[in-house]
């Protein structure tokens, strides 16, 4: 009996305990009222990249938000709390940790805005990634390969020597541990492509340590195997900064908004963030793009002219999340979902949209499994981690022939190239990314694929005969059959949406009760859009 | 409504009359809103659980000596959970439940008597409700988290079984006998949960006793310790 009494105290000892480490190590936002008597000069603080975009973008060079923190605040701040760590210019902000006494005498400094919790745990999108690494190009599945940038017709940047050169990238993961070493980064290292690296958990240089996860990523943006590119800009610059930490339960976000604001700094045109928060902090219906820190963190980037790459995430098999995760639900972040290979539709464990508040999401796709290099060889991981890397470097590329673009410029060209474009769906978003679309030789004419009629009480949707090809849209890089169509209501809202493989069927009739006076029916097929409103 | 909106959704897949040769690779509605009412974190939550529990302690009286490790108990159960702030949290729970205690052979044994055999074991199956109280801490999106709970119970005691085994002449007899008038046909008690996610730690402390007052059989140990998977995601 003294026994059970004396496990259960013991037990409920070390847990209160543990609890109370946890209160003392519970992290809080300390926000500034202002930033009063400070000193800032851009041409000191900025990397060169950094002021170049900013003049690209029609920026000023002094914006308040990038002036730093009041040190006096900081110090005051310091000789309350046990510690203090990350501060924030663009939220005016220093993360501390602290008990409740503590606390209360933070809020009632003078120049403290306010105090507010900060959140818990990053999680990689990505999937348990296939051990089948023994060997490199010889062991992976050839077709992978090749689709991997050729769904994009990615090989169109490379045969015009676009290779994402003088865009400089900055890849937030949990760790790159190889890309020192590995034959995919060879010409990366030989080049100094890597202009600067920081782990925010570690506060060291070194991120070559740790997770293999961001190597991977970094592959599928810039890595060479045997002359056989992995990603589209093997010649861009990188920083890379390690923001997560996978052997610490709660890590926080704290180190993408560090992360951040480093990466501004050191001049990066493009964040690749294969990374997100779910439901450790947030609920479903948080995924508005406003309530999340890194959400607000991302689109400030984006308003300082960087295009800002988030995976989808991969909880689209979870019955209890399903959505988007943050920073992936931030208006001004390019959202990538996964397509499943071979069949290029959405992997099942792709987040889908909409957000919370009911804007489009993922903005476009990319496949999710990918042939990247690990830690000493080659592997097929799978997940929205992928499929974001992919497009980065297809963005990069982009950005190569079209330097005058802005960062939005960039962003709606891309959703505009996409395979699917007008058509979108929650699943897909406007599908693809076609690099064809940007070279005029490659360019083909839109023609309808079918068509849309209406008899009696049925709806009938008749494929187009296609006799040699040319009648069809060629500028689509599905390579599939799939009828894309959705049911929207009379503002636009997409009520059901589907997709079909017709197969042999060249006629696809509906009821039109199933159909409210004003709604829409859209329908996509192989490249072409059509709607149909009905009466 | 619910109806009807199935009804609708098959309507309009069925309305693809000529789609015969056609294969739906995906069919989705976007959710028109979240539920903010059930869910790991929510006001209301509900889930199954599983539990293995070794006996632990002395016996309340000399002549009750059992095989610690081999005397345990199974449970299983379902689970609700009212919350009322990031802190505090009510439920209720049935359990099913079997233990079994593994009587030693000891020269003082008299449960269920003093006959010495090879082995032999009781098995108590019972089923009731329980209360509790939960206190969570540290702050936590839609999950469950961290968790300290308090509560009590009570069940109904439906079968109970003696069994054991004899060695004659190299033959092994294995002997099961139900119906006794000894054991209580009820029991409650106490119980504590520390949990994180769907990893819980339990001990329980049975209050009442295993034999009624009639039989003067000394009582068997009355605590446990185990562990519990509560059947949700994470």
């Amino acid at each position: 009996m003294h026994m059970l009494f004396l496990t259960l105290t013991l037990f409920s000892a070390s847990f209160v305990q543990s609890n109370n480490l946890e209160d003392h190590s519970q992290g809080y936002w300390v926000f500034f009222t202002d930033k009063e008597d400070v000193h800032f000069d851009p041409h000191q603080f900025f990397d060169e990249k950094a002021i170049e975009r900013r003049i690209r973008n029609g920026l000023c060079l002094y914006d308040t938000i990038d002036f730093p923190v009041n040190q006096k605040y900081i110090a005051a701040v310091k000789s309350i709390v046990p510690r203090a760590d990350v501060v924030s210019r663009w939220f005016n902000a220093v993360h501390v940790y602290a008990d409740e006494g503590e606390l209360d005498i933070l809020e009632a400094l003078s120049f403290v805005k306010s105090v507010e919790p900060a959140s818990l745990r990053l999680v990689p999108a990505s999937l348990e990634y296939d051990a089948n690494e023994a060997s490199m190009l010889d062991r992976v599945d050839a077709g992978l390969l090749k689709n991997q940038l050729s769904h994009m017709k990615g090989n169109l940047f490379h045969s015009n020597e676009i290779t994402g050169k003088g865009v400089r990238i900055a890849v937030f993961d949990a760790g790159f541990r190889g890309v020192d070493s590995h034959p995919a980064f060879r010409h990366v290292r030989k080049n100094n492509q890597i202009i600067a690296t920081w782990d925010f958990h570690r506060d060291r240089k070194n991120v070559y340590t740790s997770s293999v996860h961001g190597t991977m990523v970094l592959s599928t943006i810039a890595g060479i195997i045997d002359g056989q590119p992995l990603g589209l800009a093997t010649d861009a610059e990188f920083l890379l900064a390690r923001t997560e930490i996978r052997r610490e339960p709660l890590a926080e976000e704290k180190y993408w908004l560090a992360a951040v604001e480093w990466a501004d700094q050191h001049g990066a045109d493009i964040i690749n963030s294969s990374l997100g928060y779910i439901f450790h902090r947030y609920f479903p219906e948080e995924m508005d793009g406003k309530t999340s820190l890194v959400a607000r963190a991302a689109n400030i980037a984006a308003g300082k002219g960087i295009l800002v790459v988030n995976a989808a995430g991969n909880q689209g098999n979870d019955n209890h999340w399903r959505i988007i995760v943050t920073p992936a639900d931030a208006d001004s972040v390019l959202t990538v979902g996964a397509l499943q290979h071979p069949e290029m539709v959405r992997a099942p464990y792709s987040s889908v949209g909409p957000t919370a508040d009911g804007r489009m999401k993922p903005n476009v796709s990319a496949l999710g499994t990918v042939v990247a290099a690990s830690r000493r060889r080659l592997a097929q991981p799978m997940g929205t981690s992928f499929a974001s890397p992919l497009v980065t470097g297809f963005a990069a590329c982009l950005w190569q022939m079209f330097p005058g673009w802005t960062n939005m410029e960039l962003f709606r060209n891309i959703e505009q190239s996409s395979s699917l474009y007008p058509y979108y769906d929650y699943a897909h978003g406007f599908g693809i990314p076609q690099a064809s679309r940007f070279f005029q030789e490659h360019q083909q004419f839109t023609m309808p694929t079918f068509d849309i009629i209406s008899e009696n009480d049925s709806i009938h949707i008749i494929k187009r005969k296609i006799i040699t090809g040319r009648e069809i849209n060629q500028n689509t890089a599905t390579e599939n059959e799939y009828l894309y169509y959705q049911k929207m209501n009379a503002d636009g809202r997409i009520l059901r949406y589907y997709v079909i493989n017709p197969e042999e069927a060249r006629k696809i009739s509906m009821c039109l009760d199933v159909f409210l006076p004003g709604q829409l029916l859209r329908v996509h097929y192989r490249g072409y859009t059509a709607e149909f409103r009905i009466l | 409504m619910l109806k009807i909106k199935y009804l609708s959704l098959v309507l309009f897949l069925l309305s693809f009359g000529s789609l015969s040769a056609q294969r739906v690779v995906i069919a989705k509605e976007p959710p028109k809103s979240h539920d903010t009412e059930y869910g790991m974190n929510r006001k209301h939550f509900s889930h199954g659980f599983l539990g293995l529990h070794f006996i632990i302690g002395p016996p309340e009286s000399s002549g009750a000596d059992i095989h610690y490790g081999r005397s345990r108990s199974l449970e299983y159960g379902y689970r609700y959970k009212r919350r009322f702030n990031d802190t505090f949290s009510i439920g209720s729970e049935i359990i099913a439940r079997r233990h079994a205690f593994h009587i030693k052979q000891t020269e003082d044994k008299e449960v269920p008597d003093d006959i010495k055999r090879d082995s032999e074991k009781l098995v108590f199956l019972d089923a009731g409700l329980g209360l509790y109280k939960r206190v969570n801490f540290g702050q936590r999106g839609n999950y469950i988290g961290r968790f300290l709970d308090f509560g009590a119970y009570a069940s109904w005691v439906f079968h109970t079984r003696h069994v054991y085994f004899l060695e004659e002449d190299g033959l092994s007899t294995r002997v099961r006998v139900s119906g006794m008038n000894y054991p209580a046909s009820f029991a409650w008690g106490l119980n504590a949960r520390l949990g994180f996610n769907n990893l819980v730690i339990k001990g329980s402390y049975q209050l009442s006793d295993h034999f009624n007052d009639s039989s003067a059989l000394p009582e068997l140990p009355k605590y446990s310790v185990g562990l519990e998977i509560g059947l949700h995601p994470f």
